[in-house]
């Protein structure tokens, strides 16, 4: 039992000194703990939950159409399978590019794993690399939605640059 | 400063503050509470070592569009049938 003010007063400066030490020593070795794969880590999550909430939207607009389709080709059974044929086909480009953003993406995760386990310097140019990649499918699968003009399905904000492609919807 | 050395310095703090416990209640006091202190300090530091500071933490798999396409497919298919079967 203490029973001396100062002594009292000693104890509580050395328990704010441990705890402070401690919690700066704690925050030193974050700020050491990579910065940059913590911050590719972020973006790739964020993408992720992107996308992944576009998706349903996606099919539904897919089924959307292609019963306008067959709605509008009714109701000869040939006319309705050659409209929903041709929708199909209009869209494989979309499917195509989405799952080519997927598989960039599984490597830009299976890159950012081993960060895990390796040094920021080690691990970081195939981050990188695998990240930029990623990026590039990302703006053909935008671009994709765009040339069958559905810019709203694009999961992400900013307009892409999708070079000479025509980004109006064209024509069916 | 990496993921590792993070780690390892986690078990070090978890380490000392085990042993700052054990000191503590062999000491008289109040250097026993000094040293409680530190001990609690140190078992904090361990704490945030093992748990804030994976730089990668956990990334969200992006899901494919195919098996929501093959299903919207199957409902046209079958949306198409009932049209072409339905008086005109």
């Amino acid at each position: 039992m203490i029973r001396h003010p100062r002594r009292l007063a000693r104890v509580r400066r050395a328990w704010l000194w441990a705890h402070l030490a401690v919690a700066l020593a704690a925050l030193a070795l974050d700020a050491c703990a990579s910065g940059p794969v913590r911050a590719q880590a972020a973006a790739a999550n964020t993408a992720a939950l992107a996308f992944n909430r576009a998706l349903p939207v996606v099919v539904a607009e897919y089924e959307r159409e292609g019963r306008a389709a067959i709605d509008a080709a009714c109701c000869d059974a040939a006319a309705m399978r050659t409209a929903l044929a041709t929708h199909q086909t209009r869209w494989q480009p979309v499917v195509l590019g989405w799952e080519l953003a997927r598989i960039a993406h599984d490597d830009w995760r299976a890159a950012l794993e081993r960060c895990r386990d390796q040094p920021a310097e080690v691990c970081m140019p195939g981050v990188e690399r695998t990240a930029l990649t990623f990026v590039d499918s990302v703006v053909r699968a935008r671009c994709a939605v765009r040339v069958i003009g559905r810019a709203d399905l694009d999961p992400l904000p900013d307009p892409p640059a999708c070079g000479d492609v025509p980004t109006d919807g064209g024509t069916q | 400063m990496t993921t590792q050395a993070a780690a390892i310095a986690g078990d070090i703090l978890s380490t000392a503050a085990t042993l700052l416990r054990g000191a503590a209640s062999a000491v008289p006091q109040p250097w026993g509470i000094v040293l409680s202190a530190l001990a609690a300090g140190a078992g904090l530091g361990a704490d945030l070592a093992a748990h804030g500071l994976d730089p990668v933490g956990t990334i969200e798999e992006m899901r494919s569009l195919v098996p929501g396409i093959k299903a919207a497919d199957g409902r046209l298919a079958d949306y198409l049938a009932a049209r072409a079967q339905a008086p005109q």
